[in-house]
C-alpha cells in the first residue's frame, strides 16, 4: 500500500464528484468508492492487515480522504438538489397574466344603494325605517292627507286604480301615488313624538322621458312640541351637503304648495354639474329640484287626532331616481327599469 | 300662464332686473317654468315700402322689388322676390343683409338669376311669427300706417320678456296679470295699479234675457248683456293680439279676443253667444238626456252631474268648460250674448277629465274665480267691444243666486304661532305689512298677556286660505324661507321602529350581490298574457287587476317576480349577454276569493339563466347553470341567515301545495320549506313554457317568501371539541328514485348528537350496479363533547345506522 494510492484514489473521486450533473450518478460514485466494497471502504479493509507502524498512519490517511470524498458528495448533492428544484420551479411556471378562472360579478341597484344612503344618514339623526303597504285606500293616499275628492291636487297624481269588487265604494283601493299614506300608518301605530323615514315605491299613470310609470319615493317625517321650519330647512341642509359629499352645496327653498303641508317648499340645490353657473342639466338655471317639504298640515295632525296647538312636525319627500341619478350621472330615469346587464354591473 | 314683462310693468314696476324677477317669483311659490325672448335674431329685419316691382327678365316666377328702408339704406334696396301675393306700395319686412333669422337663413348679397339682391322680404314663417296652426300665405303684408324704416323689435315691442309660470293648482288667483302683480307688489312692498275703470250703462233696453239657476250652490252668480249690431268682420287691433300672441292664446275674432283679454287681464273667464240662436232664457242646471256639439267639433253627452247651460229647448254649453258649435259667435255674427259668471271649483273639478278637453276657462274655474270680479268682467268686455265692434248695449240681466259668496272668509292668526311654527322672530308690524300687501284686511286686533290674535278678513280671490297654518305660509312665502335661519336639529334620540327586517333584508341583497347576482327592479305590473302563462289563474287566487293600465302590456300587478326576470332576461338576449344571474326583492300581489282586499307579500326571487359563467378559459367551466348551481347559492344562502330547518320536497309529493307549479319542470323543481313552513319554490322553468315565452335555455329560478326568510335568531357560540373526530365512510345500493334526503335522515337520527358532519361523496350509477338502482357514497363524521370515541363504540354505530339503512330503505351495503 502506497499513500500515493490513496491520493490518486481521493483525487479519482472528487474528480467524478464534480463533474457528475445527476443526483442518482452521486449515488453510484458514492457507492462506488464509500459503499460497502466501494474503493476506500477497501483499502480501509486492507488496513488491519498492515504493520503496527503504518496502520495509524494509513488510518489517518484514508479517514481524512473518505472525510474529503463525503464532504464533497454532500456539497454536490445539495446543490444538484437546488439546481433540480430551480428546475421544476420553473416547469411549474404559469402565465399569471390569465385571469382568475371565473370573473363573476354582482351588485346592487343603484336606486337601492340611494336609498340605503339616504336610511344610513337618517338613522343617524334618530329616524326609524318604517315601510307600508303598496296598494293603499283612497282614505289613506288622499283623504288622510288633506285631499279631499275633487281636489285638484288629485289631478296632479294620474292615479292608478285597482279593479276590485269588494272594496266600499267610498274607499276605492289604488297603487299609493306616493309614499306619504306611509306616514299616516306609522303614526297610528307610534304616536307622536315620531321620527320616521319611508321608503318605498309609488305609482302615476304617467310615461315620459322624465317619467316612469311606477318609481320610488323616500318620505321623512318628524313631529314632536317644538319641531318648527327652521329645524326642518337644518335637517335638509345637513342631509343634501352629505348626500352629494359637497359642503359647499348650496340649498334653496321655494315656497310651494302640497295639500298635506303649511307651509310648503320645494327644495333646489345648486347644479352639481356646473355648481350653479348655469348648464343644460339645470336648464341654465343653476338650481336643481331635489324635493319637497314643508310643515305639516294641521289637518292631517287632526285627523290623526293629534293637536296641533301642542304638536308641530315637518315632513319632506322625494323621487330616489331623481338622486341616484343625479349622483351617479344617469342620464335617462327609463334606464332604471330596463335591467340590462351592462348598466346594472356599474353600481356598487 | 305666459306673458309679457311689459305688460305686467304697465301695473307694477318693481326695480329689479328680470333675473331677479324670475328668482323672487320661483322662490315665493309662482314657479318660473320658462323666460323667453321673441327678438332674438331679428335686430335688422325692418319696415320697408315696396316702391316698385318689375319682371325678372330671366325667371317667370321672379320678381325684382324696389324697398324704401327709410334711415337703414341711402339708396332703395333691389330685391329679388319669388312671392306673388303683394304689389306696390305695400308695406313689408325686410331682412336686410347680415341678418341672421331665427329660422336659420343669414341673409347675404347675392345674385339671383343674374339680378343684384340686397335682402329678403319675408313672410310670417320666416321670421318664427307662425303658430303651428297657421298656414304660411306669402309674404307679411303689414298696415300701411307702419313707419318706414321702424325695425320689427320696435314696431312688435319684441323687446319683452315672455315668463311661463307653472302654477300649484291653490294659486289660481295668479291665472291673470292682475293677480300676478298683486303678488310682485308684496313681494317688493310696493303698490300697483289695479283700477280697471270701464263702466257702462244699457243705452237702449229692448228684451231681456231670463236667466234661471237650478243650483244656487253650484253657479252663486249668472250675468250677462245683450249687443246688438256688431260688426265682428273688423279687425281685433294690436295691443290686444299682441297681448293674446304673448300668451299663447290663438287670435280668432274680434269678440273671442277681446273675451280671452279681459280674462288675461282680470281673470273672469266669459263666453259669448250668438244671441240669434238662442232662446230667451238662459237655464243653469244639470244636463239630462241630452247631446251637444261644442265649439272643437265633439260630441258629448253630458252625465247628470255635469252643469250645463241651455235655453228652453236645447243645451248650449258645458258650464264654465266650452260652448257649443251651433251657438258660436262668428265672423257675421250680429248680435250677441255675453255670459259672466261665478261657477263653485267642486262642480267643474274633474269634467276636463271626463271629457278630455282642456280649456282656459275650465282651468281657471276648477281652481276658483273670484266671484268679485263677475261684473267687472262684463263691463270691461262689454266696453272693449262697443269701442272696437260697435254696436249697441242693451238689456243686463242679473241672477245672484246666493249672495254669501260673495262674504269673506275670517282667520285668526296668534303671533306666538309665527316663532312657534316658522321658527322665525319678526315682529308683529312686518307680519301686518305682509299681510295687507296681499290683500287681507285686518278687521280685529286682540291683545292676551302673552299674544296677539289678529283676525283677518281673507279676500275672495284666494280660494286657497282658510286656516292660520295658511297664513304662517303666506308670511314665510313673502318674508322668504331664504331668511328663514337654518336651526342644527338637537333633539333626544328616540328609535321607535323595529329596523331589523329592512336592514336584514339589505344583508341578504349585499349577499347575493357578493354571490355575483345583479339586483333587477322591474316594474311591479305586468303583462297579462305573459304572467297568465306563468302563474296559472285558480280558483281562489288571481291577479290583481288594474282599472285604467297605462298600457296593455303593464295591465296587472305581478303575483311574483318571474314574469319580470323573464322580460329581462329577453332584452338581455337580445343584447348578447349569454350569462345571466339577476335578483329581485319587492311586494307582488293577488286577489284572494275569500279576502276583501288583495294580499300583498313581499318576494326575493334570483335566476340564473345560460352560462355559468361569463368568459372564463377553463374548459371545466364551460356548460350552463344548472339546479344544483343554483340549490347552491340558495343553500349558502340560508346558512348566511343562520337557518338549518329546511327542506326540498319534490313537486308532487308534496300535497298541500298552495299554488299551481305546472309552469316548472316536474322533475327538476322542488318546493321549499322553512321550519316547516311553506317558504317558496326553486326550479327550471316547463320546457313548454320556456319555448312559449322565447327563451332558448333552461331559466333556473327560486322564489322565496321574504318573512320566512328573514331570521332573527341570535348567532350563539358553539363549544369546540377538544377530542379527535372519526371519519367513515359508507356505500350503499338503493333503488334510483331513492331521494338522498331519506338516507341522511336515517342517519341523523340514529347518530343522533355524535354526528358532527355528513355529506354525499358520490353518487354511482353504470357498470356493476343493477340499471334500476345506484350507489350512494357517505361520509360520516362523529365526535364526542367530552371523550375520545373508541373503536367499539364506532363500531356498533355504524353497524345500527346500516342495519336501520337495509332495512328501511331497501338497501344493499356496497364493499
Amino acid at each position: 500500500m502506497d499513500i500515493s494510492e490513496i491520493h490518486k484514489l481521493s483525487e479519482e473521486a472528487l474528480t467524478q464528484i464534480n463533474e457528475t450533473d445527476e443526483l442518482l450518478e452521486l449515488e453510484n460514485i458514492r457507492v462506488q468508492f464509500l459503499g460497502k466494497k466501494g474503493k476506500i471502504t477497501s483499502i480501509l479493509h486492507a488496513v488491519k492487515d498492515l504493520s503496527k507502524e503504518d496502520k495509524p498512519k494509513f488510518g489517518k490517511e484514508i479517514n481524512i480522504a473518505k472525510q474529503q470524498i463525503v464532504k464533497a458528495i454532500n456539497s454536490r448533492k445539495e446543490s444538484l438538489e437546488e439546481i433540480k428544484l430551480e428546475k421544476e420551479l420553473q416547469k411549474e411556471a404559469i402565465d399569471v397574466t390569465l385571469s382568475g378562472r371565473s370573473l363573476r360579478h354582482g351588485s346592487l341597484h343603484p336606486i337601492s344603494l340611494a336609498i340605503y344612503e339616504f336610511t344610513d344618514l337618517f338613522s343617524e339623526m334618530g329616524f326609524s325605517i318604517f315601510e307600508g303597504p303598496e296598494i293603499e285606500t283612497e282614505y289613506y293616499n288622499f283623504t288622510s292627507l288633506n285631499t279631499p275628492e275633487n281636489h285638484p291636487a288629485r289631478d296632479m297624481h294620474d292615479t292608478f286604480y285597482v279593479d276590485s269588487d269588494d272594496c266600499e265604494k267610498n274607499n276605492k283601493l289604488l297603487l299609493r301615488s306616493h309614499t306619504s299614506p306611509t306616514q299616516i300608518h306609522a303614526v297610528e301605530k307610534f304616536g307622536v313624538p315620531i321620527r320616521v323615514l319611508v321608503p318605498g315605491k309609488a305609482y302615476r299613470c304617467d310615461s315620459d322621458i322624465t317619467h316612469t310609470p311606477m318609481f320610488h319615493q323616500i318620505e321623512g317625517l318628524m313631529i314632536d312640541e317644538k319641531t318648527n321650519f327652521a329645524d326642518l330647512k337644518g335637517i335638509i341642509h345637513n342631509f343634501l351637503q352629505k348626500f352629494f359629499a359637497n359642503n359647499n352645496l348650496k340649498v334653496r327653498f321655494r315656497a310651494s304648495y302640497f295639500p298635506f303641508t303649511e307651509p310648503s317648499a320645494e327644495v333646489d340645490i345648486s347644479c352639481i354639474k356646473c355648481n350653479g353657473k348655469g348648464c343644460r342639466i339645470c336648464s341654465h338655471t343653476g338650481w336643481l329640484e331635489v324635493m319637497g317639504c314643508g310643515m305639516v298640515h294641521p289637518n292631517v295632525l287632526k285627523n290623526l287626532n293629534i293637536d296641533p296647538d301642542k304638536y308641530t312636525g315637518f315632513a319632506f319627500g322625494g323621487g330616489v331616481e331623481r338622486f341616484a341619478m343625479l349622483k351617479y350621472g344617469i342620464p335617462d330615469i327609463r334606464l332604471n327599469f330596463v335591467n340590462d346587464l351592462r348598466f346594472l354591473k356599474q353600481f356598487f | 300662464m305666459r306673458f309679457s314683462e311689459n305688460w305686467l310693468r304697465e301695473f307694477v314696476s318693481p326695480e329689479i332686473d328680470i333675473k331677479a324677477l324670475e328668482n323672487q317669483l320661483s322662490v315665493s311659490g309662482l314657479e318660473v317654468e320658462a323666460i323667453e325672448r321673441e327678438d332674438v335674431g331679428l335686430d335688422k329685419v325692418v319696415v320697408g315700402h315696396v316702391v316698385d316691382i318689375k319682371p325678372h327678365e330671366d325667371a317667370d316666377r321672379l320678381r325684382v322689388c324696389t324697398v324704401n328702408v327709410g334711415i337703414h339704406s341711402d339708396e332703395f334696396l333691389q330685391i329679388v322676390c319669388g312671392a306673388k301675393n303683394f304689389e306696390k306700395d305695400v308695406k313689408i319686412f325686410v331682412a336686410m343683409v347680415g341678418a341672421n333669422l331665427p329660422c336659420g337663413l343669414k341673409i347675404k348679397k347675392s345674385k339671383i338669376r343674374g339680378v343684384a339682391s340686397f335682402g329678403m322680404i319675408c313672410s310670417k314663417d320666416e321670421l318664427g311669427f307662425l303658430d303651428k296652426l297657421e298656414k304660411s300665405d306669402g309674404i307679411w303684408v303689414i298696415d300701411n300706417d307702419a313707419e318706414i324704416g321702424m325695425t320689427l323689435v320696435e314696431y312688435l315691442q319684441l323687446n319683452d320678456n315672455l315668463i311661463t309660470l307653472g302654477l300649484t293648482p291653490n294659486r289660481g288667483d295668479c291665472l291673470s296679470i292682475l293677480g300676478i302683480a298683486r303678488e310682485v307688489a308684496a313681494l317688493n312692498n310696493i303698490d300697483f295699479k289695479h283700477e280697471i275703470k270701464d263702466t257702462i250703462k244699457n243705452t237702449v233696453d229692448s228684451k231681456a234675457v231670463k236667466i234661471n239657476i237650478s243650483d244656487s250652490k253650484a253657479c252663486p252668480i249668472y250675468m250677462g248683456c245683450i249687443i246688438n249690431d256688431i260688426d265682428n268682420t273688423k279687425k281685433t287691433p294690436s295691443f290686444i293680439t299682441e297681448i293674446l300672441r304673448k300668451s299663447n292664446i290663438k287670435i280668432i275674432s274680434p269678440i273671442v279676443d277681446i273675451l280671452n283679454y279681459v280674462m288675461l287681464e282680470i281673470g273672469q273667464p266669459m263666453h259669448a253667444f250668438n244671441l240669434d240662436k238662442i232662446g230667451s232664457n238662459i237655464n243653469i242646471r244639470f244636463a239630462e238626456e241630452e247631446k251637444l256639439v261644442l265649439l272643437d267639433e265633439t260630441e258629448v253627452k253630458p252625465s247628470k252631474d255635469t252643469l250645463v247651460i241651455s235655453d228652453e229647448t236645447k243645451v248650449l254649453a258645458l258650464a264654465g268648460v266650452m260652448g257649443g258649435l251651433d251657438s258660436a259667435v262668428n265672423i257675421d255674427t250680429k248680435n250677441i250674448f255675453i255670459e259672466s259668471a261665478h261657477f263653485n271649483p267642486d262642480f267643474i273639478l274633474g269634467k276636463t277629465r271626463q271629457y278630455g278637453i282642456n280649456t282656459d276657462s275650465a282651468y281657471r274655474f276648477e281652481r276658483g274665480v273670484d266671484p268679485k270680479i263677475v261684473e267687472l268682467g262684463l263691463n270691461r268686455a262689454a266696453q272693449l267691444i262697443l269701442e272696437i265692434t260697435g254696436g249697441k248695449l242693451s238689456s243686463i240681466s242679473k241672477n245672484i243666486a246666493d249672495s254669501t259668496v260673495l262674504d269673506n272668509k275670517k282667520v285668526d292668526l296668534r303671533y306666538s304661532r309665527v316663532k312657534k311654527v316658522l321658527g322665525l322672530d319678526i315682529n308683529l308690524s312686518e307680519v301686518k305689512n305682509i299681510l295687507l300687501k296681499l290683500g287681507f284686511c285686518l278687521v280685529n286686533e286682540n291683545k292676551s298677556d302673552n299674544d296677539n290674535i289678529l283676525t283677518w278678513d281673507v279676500p275672495s280671490f284666494r280660494f286657497d286660505i282658510g286656516l292660520e297654518e295658511d297664513l304662517l305660509e303666506e308670511i314665510a312665502r313673502v318674508y322668504g324661507y331664504d331668511n328663514i335661519p337654518v336651526k342644527k336639529v338637537l333633539n333626544e334620540l328616540n328609535f321607535i321602529a323595529d329596523n331589523s327586517k329592512f336592514n336584514n333584508l339589505r344583508k341578504i341583497k349585499n349577499f347575493l350581490a357578493n354571490l355575483g347576482y345583479l339586483e333587477a327592479i322591474n316594474y311591479s305590473f305586468v303583462d297579462s298574457n305573459v304572467q297568465d302563462q306563468i302563474y296559472k289563474k285558480e280558483e281562489k287566487i288571481s291577479p290583481v287587476k288594474l282599472l285604467n293600465p297605462i298600457s296593455q302590456d303593464m295591465n296587472v300587478m305581478r303575483q311574483g317576480l318571474l314574469p319580470g326576470f323573464v322580460k329581462n332576461i329577453l332584452h338581455n338576449q337580445n343584447h348578447q349577454q349569454h350569462s345571466i344571474r339577476l335578483f329581485e326583492l319587492g311586494n307582488c300581489f293577488s286577489e284572494h276569493a275569500d279576502m276583501n282586499s288583495p294580499k300583498e307579500y313581499s318576494l326575493l326571487g334570483c335566476c340564473q339563466y345560460g352560462g355559468l359563467y361569463k368568459d372564463t378559459w377553463d374548459n371545466n367551466l364551460k356548460r350552463n347553470s344548472d339546479f344544483y348551481d343554483l340549490k347552491a347559492d340558495l343553500e349558502l344562502l340560508f346558512a348566511h341567515q343562520n337557518i338549518s330547518k329546511y327542506e326540498f320536497r319534490k313537486l308532487s309529493s308534496d300535497l298541500k301545495q298552495e299554488c299551481d307549479y305546472s309552469f316548472l319542470h316536474p322533475g327538476m323543481s322542488a318546493i321549499i320549506y322553512i321550519n316547516n313552513k311553506f317558504a317558496g319554490y326553486i326550479g327550471v322553468l316547463h320546457p313548454k313554457v320556456q319555448k312559449n315565452l322565447g327563451l332558448d335555455k333552461q331559466l333556473l329560478c327560486f322564489e322565496l317568501d321574504t318573512t320566512t326568510l328573514v331570521n332573527n335568531k341570535k348567532c350563539l357560540f358553539n363549544d369546540i371539541s377538544k377530542y379527535p373526530a372519526i371519519h367513515r365512510d359508507l356505500a350503499f345500493v338503493v333503488n334510483k328514485n331513492v331521494e338522498v334526503d331519506v338516507l341522511l335522515k336515517k342517519v341523523r337520527k340514529v347518530a343522533g348528537k355524535l354526528l358532527t358532519d355528513l355529506f354525499i361523496f358520490d353518487i354511482y350509477q353504470g357498470k356493476g350496479i343493477n340499471p334500476d338502482s345506484k350507489s350512494i357514497a357517505l361520509s360520516i363524521v362523529l365526535q364526542h363533547k367530552e371523550k375520545t370515541l373508541v373503536d367499539e363504540d364506532i363500531n356498533s354505530l355504524m353497524d345500527e345506522i346500516i342495519a336501520t339503512i337495509i332495512k328501511e330503505c331497501d338497501a344493499v351495503l356496497r364493499d
